[in-house]
């Protein structure tokens, strides 16, 4: 009888309601987070000769969005590599009869006094200063501040999250990322194995809205179709965690707005928005996740993320001054000489 | 109601809940040996001694009643407490805790 999880592939997706009809000894364990059911549950699972737990997200059909948002995760995950910024290492699944993700324990690789909070854990402070819990990315900086200063921690651990948080934001942006509340980013808090206290950004686990996949098969459809509803579409993808509302400036869409509050004299910042210009593939992300499913992306999903990829970037380089067109040349000739 | 909150072994804090009020108590002992092996005090820093609403460090912890009568399919002539007790077995039996977490609850009824 098949024990390893990844014998349980079939076309791309590894079927875990066939694994635990064979392993039914495996207990299930639910994820809930501000008393918010959600479907995710924590699992263990044999993997590469090993017990260990994956994070099971099952995608609702009645959801919001697509199918596709299964593979936009997994193709999130290979853009962040391409900038060095940690992710958790998703896999392809269907359970229960609907597409799902799976991810393993980022922490497997701590010591054992660290341990994962939820943003939410870390906003509570802000909870009363906030109408509705409608927190920004300001009140996680502050939340951030309020925990090395209660903690005692170095103003250098206090810096260095932060600086991971805006980051994540810029990356975002190019990814078109539609999901990233702040409480949606974990952090890594606790004793370090060398005795400090620290806080710093977990792997990123949440991602599943991103290139596009918060539209349905058919707006996907329509917009392939329709080059001026792309434009309008695309200009409206956008993570929650901007520029807070009081330095907003309305003429310009929201991700434009945010990226400007992010760069803004921050040379570090800059530096790492050209660095995804210049270094996120999405060709190569692409196939990169291909060869790890063993199985081809949808097509009609894969020319919508070009499409949608090369407008962002074109209205990005416009913002930071880069030339769009020498970048996409650099690319190309690099792919060439890979071939070679 | 008494809601047990743990630091691996040690138990930190025990909110009782009388009528509609959850008065919390720190056991100072066991939370200064915890903030010894890393667990960090700043998560207590916003718990009212008697409050009208469960501790955010718990509350995260637990599933929702909706999910528990979910998954226990309470029928329409079950008792109030006999859901209660449902209910505390229901997250002591399916450690309600997380693997990437330190932290885990356990509820007794009185």
């Amino acid at each position: 009888m098949k024990s390893n999880i990844e014998d349980y592939r079939k076309d791309g997706f590894i079927d875990l309601d066939e694994y635990f009809l064979d392993n039914p000894s495996n207990f299930t364990y639910p994820y809930y987070i501000d008393g918010y059911d959600e479907m995710n549950f924590w699992t263990r699972v044999k993997k590469e000769e090993e017990e260990k737990f994956i994070y099971v997200k099952p995608r609702d059909s009645e959801c919001i969005g697509s199918n596709y948002s299964v593979y936009s995760e997994l193709i999130y995950e290979e853009l962040m590599k391409q900038v060095g910024i940690d992710t958790a290492k998703f896999d392809l699944a269907t359970y229960d009869g609907n597409l799902a993700t799976i991810s393993d324990n980022v922490l497997e690789e701590y010591s054992y006094n660290e341990f994962i909070i939820n943003g939410s854990e870390l906003l509570e402070s802000r909870r009363y200063l906030t109408y509705d819990n409608d927190y920004d990315i300001e009140d996680l900086f502050d939340a951030v501040h309020e925990y090395c200063l209660a903690e005692y921690l170095d103003e250098d651990i206090e810096n260095k999250c932060i600086e991971d948080i805006q980051k994540v934001c810029i990356a975002d942006i190019f990814t078109l990322a539609t999901d990233r509340k702040p409480t949606d980013l974990d952090f890594i808090v606790g004793k370090k194995e060398n005795s400090e206290d620290t806080i710093e950004l977990a792997p990123l686990c949440h991602n599943t809205y991103c290139l596009g996949s918060n539209f349905n098969e058919d707006e996907i459809y329509d917009m392939l179709e329709n080059e001026d509803m792309l434009v309008d579409r695309i200009n409206l993808c956008y993570s929650d965690t901007g520029v807070p509302e009081y330095k907003r400036e309305e003429e310009y869409p929201y991700w434009e707005d945010t990226l400007y509050y992010l760069l803004d004299e921050n040379e570090e910042n800059i530096f790492f928005a050209k660095k995804c210009a210049e270094e996120m593939d999405i060709n190569k992300a692409i196939q990169e996740v291909e060869k790890k499913i063993e199985s081809k992306i949808p097509s009609e999903y894969k020319e919508f993320v070009h499409v949608a990829w090369d407008n962002r970037l074109q209205n990005i380089c416009e913002c930071i001054g880069l030339d769009y067109y020498k970048i996409i040349d650099n690319k190309c000739y690099e792919r060439e000489m890979e071939e070679i | 109601m008494n809601i047990e909150l743990f630091w691996d072994d040690l138990k930190i804090l025990t909110i009782e809940k009388k009528d509609n009020l959850f008065i919390s108590s720190v056991d100072s002992d066991n939370l200064m040996k915890a903030k010894d092996a890393g667990f960090p005090t700043y998560f207590l820093r916003n718990i009212s001694l008697v409050s009208e609403e469960l501790a955010p460090i718990v509350r995260n912890r637990i599933p929702g009643v909706n999910k528990i009568q979910d998954k226990l399919k309470f029928k329409g002539n079950c008792s109030e407490e006999d859901i209660e007790e449902n209910i505390c077995d229901y997250i002591n039996t399916t450690e309600c805790r997380r693997p990437t977490d330190k932290i885990s609850i356990k509820i007794e009824l009185n």
